[in-house]
């Protein structure tokens, strides 16, 4: 059945004759180990077309979709991270391995006539394999990608000659981008591939024509064993390499806990997945190829450098100086590839043993050479020198911006690309930002010092510890903190003397003092009860009031310290506050409290009123600006809202003071504001909250 | 050129000769190549068996939740609706926003369906039972899910793609669907900040995907 159904596509087609012609069993030739190579070459071979198709599934050529793209084939679809490393690391073996086979064709002669077109396309099939190499890199616009391609551009660039004019047609316009993508995209997929196919069909023709004319081959040849069995070891051998090479941790993990943490999705706990699917997602481990931070231009790249079989170029670059330089990496390899594809030509009648002589020692020279350069970078990067060392540092932070963008990326990527990551990020941005804008006062824990520290430390903003340590502080005349809230800090210290002082006269009365004590729980459960940010309204009178007097929740205990110790002057969902105001604590610390107090901390909800008070105190200090768009199209009404406000404070200032001037200078001082966007004062507010997600553009969807 | 051509014959005949055992060597050599076949097999099924998984796989589902959502107000219905003369009733069209994810981008706020909500002007509204005066369709056609649109000169329903025509209580009036218009389910909310005598109310649907082209209205898995 099976071969009459042959027998007769045979006929339809004539099949037989093709195959007869493309396919030649060397091994029947003797000497079967020399010709592994077809066998090692066409298997990684099929390897590259097979997970280069199945990248193809996933794949979106685009500068705001390619690092999406790959970042979902690595870390989300189950093996991709295999697929992705198979085909990494199989363009890697096989561009040594035929690098290789070059080698074995010169010793055994077999680029001497009649192996012109033999050597010749394998010649031209290394040079392919290396454009490949080039142009698959930057596919998934990494920074490393990008970097590497900016450069490479810049080099193609500079060619004298057609260079620029190539350069112009890969870019497709001022700097490499979206049209550069498709471009390298459509070379690497389609144009590249379609010409190894050429020149494999033109090698494996010639190839066979050689050995149907050879009768000898010149060197002596290897015992043959295993019964053919070496194309299947050959196979093996390759395959186990690629295998083993894909199981090595080159990626950035992404940061896989064993138990779910609240700021972590909980895709990314490892308890829960079976054998199987850890197996699938491999490379959330880090197993696999490198996948950078996505490719921004406004974001340097320190640790830049082409792949490491560009190398020896880049070795040669660095080693040399002046015009030397671009000889070296351009016209050196040119004029090398030159002489090696006309040395066939020489080698004819008498000239062949001296040219073959002169090729092998050539070919051999070449090749330590070029080793000896990539070795030499490497020993510069990961040797134990100081400057590799220097460099390490820089790739580990490049690993953790990488690390920092994939775990962003797991809660989903703006539309607008993947460079929005780690720019719209509260933890890396937020933090540049808070650097900018806020450090000059603030400090923020020991990564970031106050440049004049005028103003509290901002790390662990509103939490228990932190308001508690406020208040605390305050008790120090000398502190940040009590001359930034003259009038807290006063009030408080009042406050701690008062219950030292009934502590005395309990003492003194055999009684155990209780009303420091007591002032210290009080102070905890109120700094508890801010640092939760409550919203909700409270009964003030009624039988409602009455049960949330009795109520033992930590929101109603909270309250009622708060309410006995500092409704008086803060005020609370409507109810307190009075002439003493101070800031309004409705939902104090969340993130509408601190965008209202950016936008106008000298609102009468904020620090306006205390201002004018302090105003009268001698030190003469500014005050928090406001940090508002001032590009938007609201900056003239606020600019009125601004001037009246200003007016309602100089009211305030007491008419029979007699620097009352002085005091409207300092308020008109205090009511200033600084530059800043939106989106920068929202990833800050996020960064002083500790809030890890992405700032997304535009309303969004309530969880 | 089959490999078990090469594998049958024996090429390096010169050689065999030369080695001392020359008795039991098909032996041996029978038994390397089945394992060198055997470790073949396996090391292609390692790179197999996960290049099919990946081949047939697609990624992270995404879930949408199937709660109610709030599309409109009931004084929006009335003041914006269009009026059918012939029934009295009010159309008005709301949207349904979500978060949608597509592959590896997230849409934070992105319209995911349109709702049709017909409302009896001349029914006594009962906020908890508000079937009876205000319906809410899904904008998706039951035939094969064009978005059907409201054609107010003829105060009904009608699909662009294949020309079906539903009247304004959502039956077949034409065309080739198989079903009614699907409803959804409907629930009115007290908008607190509206004053107790003129009380309006949130419109809140629990938005849901049903298969296309049955007779039945069997919701999407």
């Amino acid at each position: 059945m099976w071969q009459r159904l042959r027998d007769w596509l045979h006929d339809r087609l004539g099949y037989r004759e093709l195959m007869h012609i493309l396919t030649l069993d060397i091994s029947r030739l003797g000497q079967p180990w020399r010709f592994v190579w077809a066998s090692a070459l066409s298997c990684v071979l099929i390897v590259l077309v097979v997970t280069g198709i199945m990248l193809m599934l996933v794949y979106s050529p685009g500068v705001s979709t390619a690092w999406g793209s790959v970042y979902y084939l690595q870390y989300e679809m189950h093996f991709g991270w295999l697929i992705r490393a198979l085909h990494h690391f199989a363009a890697q073996v096989f561009l040594v391995l035929l690098a290789a086979y070059l080698l074995f064709l010169v010793f055994v002669g077999l680029h001497l006539p009649p192996g012109e077109v033999v050597w010749w396309t394998a010649l031209l099939l290394l040079a392919v394999a290396f454009a490949n190499d080039v142009t698959g890199n930057p596919l998934p616009w990494d920074q490393k990608g990008y970097w590497a391609l900016h450069v490479e551009l810049n080099i193609v660039g500079g060619i004298p000659g057609l260079g620029s004019a190539v350069r112009q047609w890969v870019q497709a316009g001022n700097e490499a981008g979206q049209l550069t993508l498709t471009r390298l995209y459509t070379l690497h997929v389609f144009i590249l591939p379609a010409i190894t196919a050429l020149l494999l069909l033109g090698h494996r023709l010639a190839l066979r024509r050689y050995l149907q004319r050879a009768t000898t081959i010149t060197v002596s040849s290897l015992p043959s064993s295993l019964a053919g069995g070496h194309k299947v070891l050959a196979r093996l051998v390759v395959l186990s390499i690629l295998l083993g090479l894909c199981f090595t941790r080159n990626a950035v993990p992404l940061g896989i806990t064993s138990e779910t943490s609240a700021s972590q999705p909980d895709a990314m706990t490892a308890s829960e997945m079976t054998w199987w699917q850890r197996f699938a997602w491999l490379g959330r481990w880090g197993v696999g190829a490198l996948l950078e931070a996505p490719a921004d231009p406004s974001r340097d790249y320190p640790i830049a450098r082409p792949k490491w079989t560009y190398w020896f170029l880049f070795e040669l670059r660095q080693s040399l100086e002046g015009p030397w330089a671009a000889w070296a990496t351009v016209f050196g390899p040119v004029i090398v590839f030159l002489v090696l594809f006309l040395l066939p030509l020489a080698g004819r009648g008498r000239a062949r043993q001296p040219i073959y002589v002169l090729s092998v020692v050539l070919i051999i020279s070449l090749a330590i050479a070029v080793s000896f350069l990539i070795a030499r970078t490497w020993w510069k990067d990961y040797g134990p020198t100081e400057t590799a060392e220097k460099f390490r540092a820089e790739v580990h932070q490049q690993r953790q911006l990488a690390q920092r963008a994939i775990i962003l990326a797991f809660q989903g990527i703006p539309a607008e690309g993947a460079a929005e990551l780690l720019r719209r990020d509260p933890l890396t941005r937020g933090r540049e930002l808070y650097r900018t804008h806020c450090a000059s006062c603030h400090a923020f824990g020991m990564t970031i010092p106050a440049s004049n520290p005028v103003a509290p430390d901002l790390e662990n903003f509103a939490k228990p510890d932190w308001i508690y340590r406020l208040l605390q502080n305050m008790r120090d005349e000398k502190s940040i903190e009590s001359q930034v809230l003259p009038q807290m800090a006063s009030w408080l210290r009042r406050e701690y003397d008062r219950a030292a002082r009934a502590d005395e006269k309990e003492r003194m009365a055999g009684v155990t003092p209780q009303a420091v004590a007591k002032l210290e729980e009080d102070l905890r459960l109120i700094a508890e009860w801010l640092a939760s940010h409550p919203r909700r309204p409270v009964p003030s009178e009624g039988p409602e009031r009455e049960t949330f007097d009795k109520d033992p929740s930590l929101f109603a205990r909270g309250y009622r310290a708060f309410e006995a110790r500092c409704l008086r002057c803060h005020p609370y969902n409507g109810l307190g506050g009075g002439d003493t105001k101070g800031p309004d604590f409705t939902g104090y610390g969340d993130a509408d409290w601190l965008r209202g107090l950016l936008h106008a901390p000298f609102e009468m909800s904020y620090y306006g009123p205390s201002m004018v008070r302090w105003s009268r105190n001698p030190i003469k200090r500014a005050w928090m600006p406001a940090f508002r768009d001032t590009e938007s199209t609201n900056a003239a009404l606020w600019q009125r809202d601004l001037e009246r406000l200003l007016q309602q404070l100089q009211e305030r200032v007491p008419e029979d003071d007699p620097k009352r001037e002085e005091r409207w200078q300092v308020l008109r001082q205090a009511c200033t504001w600084l530059p800043l966007s939106e989106l920068d004062r929202e990833l800050i507010i996020r960064f002083v909250l500790g809030d890890g997600r992405l700032v997304f553009g535009g309303p969004s969807v309530a969880p | 050129m089959s490999e078990g051509d090469v594998l049958g014959s024996s090429p390096g005949v010169a050689n065999s000769a030369s080695s001392p055992t020359s008795a039991s060597l098909p032996h041996r050599r029978s038994f390397l190549r089945w394992l060198l076949r055997g470790l073949e097999t396996v090391l292609a099924a390692v790179l197999g068996v996960p290049t099919v998984v990946y081949f047939l796989s697609s990624g992270r589902p995404s879930t949408r939740p199937q709660g109610f959502r709030r599309v409109a107000k009931l004084s929006d219905i009335l003041l914006q609706g269009k009026l059918s003369a012939k029934t009295g009733k009010r159309v008005y069209e709301a949207v349904i926003r979500d978060v949608r994810r597509d592959g590896w981008t997230l849409f934070p706020n992105e319209i995911i369906g349109r709702v049709w909500l017909v409302l009896d002007v001349h029914r006594p509204l009962d906020p908890n039972q508000p079937d009876e005066t205000l319906v809410a369709f899904t904008s998706v056609c039951p035939h094969l899910g064009c978005a059907v649109g409201y054609d107010a000169e003829n105060e009904r329903f009608s699909c662009p793609c294949h020309a079906g025509t539903f009247d304004i209580s959502g039956r077949v009036l034409e065309g080739p669907p198989s079903r009614p218009m699907d409803r959804l389910e409907i629930r009115l909310v007290a908008d607190p900040s509206s004053s107790a005598e003129k009380q309006d109310y949130f419109v809140e649907v629990r938005y849901l995907d049903f298969v296309p082209d049955v007779p039945e209205k069997i919701p999407k898995a």
